[in-house]
C-alpha cells in the first residue's frame, strides 16, 4: 500500500464526517460500480423473474438478502480506487468468485441482519480475517466511531424502501385520473400481475441506487478508524519530513527556507528591543507617588465617571388619590365586564379588536386611493353673480329708461344711432338676464346670441322676441365694430318694436315669452 | 482531483476558513430529534388544552403550526444556527460564505421543506443532496446556506512527558503541525505503532528516543514543561 498515491484526503474525521466521505467516493465511482452491480445482478433478476406468478414478489427479495455476496465486487473497486488504481470490469469480475467464496454461508446466514455489515466487510474482504481473530478485530474497529455504522443501515433500508414507494406513487401520480387506476385495487387483485413486476422492478431500481453508497459508506467508516488507530496522517507527514531532507535535487527549496528562517529569526530580536527602548524611558522619569496621584487624578476625571440624568414624571399623593375616586366607577365597570366574560369572549375581543385595527390602519394608509373611488359631492356651482356690465354696456336694470322705445326713437331720429341701438341691445341684455339667461362676463355677442336660441327650445313662446335680438345683435355689431351705418327705416322699426316684444309686464321672465 | 469533505473558503484577509458540510446521514439523524421533540411537544400541547374542548383545540392547531413551521427557523437564527437535533450532532446552518445563516435564508429553506420532501420523507431532498459535493438539498441551493459541522475541540496538551526540547529550526508549519498531533494523538496509539510512526524520523531528529524527544518537541510549542 503505497500512501503517496492516495486519492482520498487522509486525515481523521469525526464518524460521520466519514460517512459524508463515503458519499462522495460513491459519487466519485458510481458507474464503475453501478456497471459491476448491474452486470452481477440483473441477469438474475430478471430470472427471478419468470418465477410463477404467486412466488413473482420473491425476486427482489432474493435480490435483497444476497445483498452482502454483491457488495463484494464494489468494496473490491473501492478499496483499490481509493489508492490510486482503479481496477477494470473485467478485472473487478473475475476477482469475484474468489471473493463471494470467503464466508458466504455466515455472510447469508446468521451475518446477514448484523447491523455493522457495511463497516465489518472489509475485514472479511480486505483483511482476510475469521474466527477468533476477526472477532478481536471487530470489537477494537468498534470500540468507536460505530454508531454510524448501524444507523446507517437502518437509514439505508428506509430509503430503499422509502424508494421503491416514492417511485410508485410518482408513477400513480402521472396516471390521468380517466384511467380511472385503483390504487388499492393494485396491492390486493389477483389479475393486476403486471403491477407485481412493476413494484419489483421498483424494489430493484431502489437497491442497485442505494447498495453503492452504502457500501462506500461503510468502507469510509472502516478506513476511517484505520486511520485514526494507525496514525496513516501523521505517517505521511513523517515520511515526507524525511524524503524532504534527504540529500537530492530538492536541496534548493531547504536553502531557500532556510534563508527565509533565518530572516525571521534575526527580525524578532529587533523587534523585541525597540518595544523595550520604547517603553523604558517614561519608567524612569516618574517615580511611584507621583504616577500613583497622577493615575488617580485621571480615574477620578470625568472619563471614568459617566454621568446620565433621567427625568421622569412621577404623580403625587393628593393627585393620586383624586384619580383613584375619579377612575372608581371605571375599574368597577371594567371589573365588571372581566367578570362577565369568559376567556375565551377575550380572545375573541382581542381578534375582533386586531381585525379592526388592521382595517382602520388599512384605511388610513390607502385613504387617498380609497378617496378617488368614492362618490364625489358635486358642489352645486354657486348662482353666478349677474353681471354688471358687457361689451362695456351698464346692464343694472336702474339705468334703463321707462319707456325704452319712445327714448330709442327719440335718439334714432336725433341722429344718434349708436346711442340708439346701444340703449335697445342694452335693454334686451337686462331682459334676458331677467329671464334667467346665464350669460357671463367672458361672453361675447354670438355666444349671447346662441344662449338666446337656446332659450327659445324650452320657450316656444319667446321666439319671436328672439329674432328680434337676432337682428338687434346683427345691427349693432356692424354699427359698434363695423361703423357700417344702419339703414334709416329698419333702425326706427327696430327702436319701435322693443316696446312691444320686450317690455316687461308683470313679472320679468313672462315677458320674454311675450 | 483528491477526495475531501473539507471545503476551504478564503476570506476577504485571505485567511483560509475550513468548513466541513455535514451530508445526508448526520443531518438525517439531526433531523430525526427535531422531529422527536416536535411530537413530543404537540402531544403535550393536544393533552394539556384538550382539557379547554373546542378553544383548546383552536389553540393548539395553532401551535402546531406555528411549531412545524417556525422551530427550526427560530432555532437557526437565535441559536447560532442549530436547532437541539443539529447541536446534539455538532453541526450547523450557515450561508455560503461562512456567515451566520440570516432570517429570510433561514425561512426560505425551511418553507421549501416541502419540495424537499416531495414525494415523501424527503426524497427529493435526499437525491439532491447526494447530486452536489456540498450535499444541499433543495432548500440550501435556493436559500444559499450549508449545514456544517462544527469546529472540532481543542485537544488537551498533556503528552505524560516531562522536559522540552526545541523544534529543529528548519521544521515549517506543517511539519510542526504533524510533530504535534503525533503528540495528541498518541494516547490512542498503541506504544509499537508510536515507535513505528516516530522511527521514520530517526534520520532527522538524531536520537536514540524518537518517541520522547518529539513529544519534548510538541511540550515545548505547547508550552508545557
Amino acid at each position: 500500500m503505497n500512501l503517496d498515491q492516495v486519492t482520498i484526503e487522509i486525515r481523521p474525521r469525526r464518524a460521520w464526517e466519514a460517512v459524508d466521505l463515503g458519499l462522495l467516493m460513491a459519487r466519485r465511482w458510481w458507474w464503475p460500480m453501478t456497471k459491476v452491480w448491474l452486470l452481477l445482478t440483473l441477469p438474475l433478476f430478471l430470472l427471478f423473474n419468470l418465477l410463477p406468478q404467486d412466488w413473482l414478489w420473491l425476486s427482489t427479495v432474493i435480490i435483497w438478502w444476497l445483498k452482502p455476496l454483491f457488495e463484494r465486487p464494489l468494496l473490491h473497486i473501492l478499496s483499490q480506487a481509493v489508492f490510486g488504481y482503479l481496477p477494470t470490469t473485467r478485472e473487478t469480475l473475475a476477482a469475484f468468485p474468489a471473493q463471494a467464496r470467503r464466508q458466504l454461508f455466515l455472510s447469508l446466514t446468521w451475518r446477514r441482519l448484523s447491523l455493522t455489515r457495511s463497516m465489518d466487510l472489509p475485514v472479511i474482504q480486505l483483511e482476510g480475517l475469521k474466527g477468533e481473530r476477526r472477532k478481536q478485530r471487530l470489537r477494537i474497529l468498534h470500540r468507536e466511531d460505530s454508531n454510524p455504522a448501524t444507523w446507517l443501515t437502518l437509514i439505508g433500508v428506509h430509503v430503499e424502501s422509502f424508494l421503491s414507494l416514492g417511485l410508485l406513487i410518482l408513477l400513480y401520480a402521472f396516471v390521468p385520473s380517466e384511467v380511472g387506476l385503483d390504487w388499492v385495487d393494485l396491492w390486493f387483485s389477483e389479475e393486476a400481475f403486471w403491477f407485481t413486476y412493476l413494484t419489483n422492478a421498483c424494489g430493484y431500481f431502489a437497491l442497485s441506487l442505494v447498495a453503492p453508497f452504502y457500501v462506500a459508506c461503510g468502507f469510509s467508516l472502516y478506513l476511517n478508524r484505520r486511520i485514526k488507530l494507525e496514525a496513516w496522517d501523521i505517517d505521511i507527514a513523517f515520511q515526507r519530513i524525511v524524503n524532504k531532507r534527504r540529500p537530492q535535487p530538492q536541496a534548493q527549496t531547504t536553502a531557500a527556507l532556510a534563508i527565509v528562517f533565518v530572516c525571521f529569526l534575526t527580525l524578532l530580536p529587533v523587534h523585541d528591543t525597540q518595544a523595550q527602548d520604547s517603553a523604558t524611558p517614561p519608567a524612569q522619569t516618574l517615580n511611584r507617588e507621583s504616577a500613583k496621584v497622577a493615575i488617580e487624578a485621571v480615574l477620578a476625571g470625568d472619563d471614568f465617571h459617566q454621568k446620565d440624568t433621567i427625568r421622569y414624571p412621577t404623580l403625587s399623593n393628593k393627585d393620586e388619590k383624586e384619580r383613584e375616586s375619579k377612575l372608581k366607577w371605571l375599574r368597577e365597570l371594567i371589573d365588571a365586564v372581566a367578570a362577565v366574560l369568559r376567556l375565551a369572549s377575550w380572545l375573541e375581543l382581542l381578534l375582533w379588536a386586531g381585525v379592526i385595527a388592521l382595517l382602520i390602519w388599512v384605511a388610513f394608509r390607502y385613504r387617498h386611493w380609497l378617496a378617488a373611488y368614492l362618490p364625489q359631492r358635486v358642489p352645486e356651482t354657486a348662482r353666478r353673480a349677474r353681471p354688471v356690465t358687457l361689451f362695456g354696456l351698464d346692464l343694472s336694470r336702474e339705468s334703463l329708461p321707462d319707456d325704452v322705445s319712445a327714448q330709442a326713437v327719440s335718439l334714432w331720429q336725433q341722429g344718434e344711432q349708436r346711442p340708439a341701438l346701444a340703449l335697445l341691445y342694452r335693454a334686451c341684455l337686462i331682459r334676458l338676464l331677467d329671464a334667467g339667461l346665464e350669460i357671463e362676463d367672458g361672453h361675447t355677442e354670438r355666444e349671447c346670441l346662441r344662449l338666446a336660441h337656446d332659450y327659445t327650445r324650452d320657450h316656444p313662446a319667446a321666439t319671436e322676441a328672439i329674432a328680434y335680438f337676432d337682428e338687434l345683435t346683427q345691427c349693432w355689431q356692424r354699427l359698434a365694430y363695423g361703423h357700417i351705418p344702419v339703414d334709416e327705416a329698419a333702425g326706427l322699426t327696430l327702436c319701435r318694436q322693443w316696446n312691444s316684444l320686450w317690455r316687461p309686464t308683470a313679472t320679468a321672465g313672462e315677458t320674454v315669452h311675450g | 482531483m483528491i477526495l475531501d469533505t473539507r471545503l476551504s473558503l478564503e476570506t476577504p484577509e485571505g485567511a483560509a476558513l475550513p468548513l466541513a458540510p455535514a451530508g445526508l446521514g448526520v443531518r438525517i439523524m439531526a433531523f430525526l430529534i427535531d422531529m422527536l421533540i416536535k411530537s413530543v411537544a404537540i402531544i403535550i400541547v393536544f393533552t394539556l388544552l384538550g382539557i379547554f374542548g373546542g378553544m383548546g383545540m383552536g389553540i393548539a392547531l395553532i401551535l402546531t403550526f406555528l411549531l412545524e413551521w417556525f422551530y427550526p427557523v427560530y432555532f437557526e437564527v437565535w441559536h447560532q444556527g442549530r436547532t437541539p437535533g443539529k447541536k446534539n450532532l455538532n453541526i450547523r446552518v450557515i450561508n455560503d460564505d461562512g456567515t451566520p445563516v440570516t432570517f429570510g435564508a433561514s425561512l426560505l429553506r425551511n418553507l421549501l421543506r416541502v419540495v424537499d420532501f416531495l414525494p415523501l420523507v424527503y426524497l427529493t431532498g435526499i437525491i439532491t443532496s447526494l447530486f452536489n459535493a456540498r450535499f444541499k438539498r433543495l432548500g440550501d441551493l435556493v436559500a444559499g446556506t450549508l449545514v456544517v459541522y462544527d469546529a472540532d475541540p481543542t485537544p488537551d496538551p498533556d503528552f505524560d512527558i516531562k522536559g522540552r526540547q526545541p523544534v529543529p529550526t528548519d521544521f515549517t508549519t506543517d511539519e510542526q503541525r504533524a510533530l504535534l498531533a503525533f503528540a495528541e494523538r498518541s494516547k490512542r496509539l498503541s506504544p509499537e505503532r508510536q515507535s513505528e510512526l516516530a522511527g521514520i524520523l530517526l534520520p532527522v531528529l538524531k536520537t536514540d528516543e524518537p518517541v520522547i524527544t518529539i513529544k519534548q518537541m510538541a511540550n515545548s510549542m505547547v508550552g508545557r514543561q
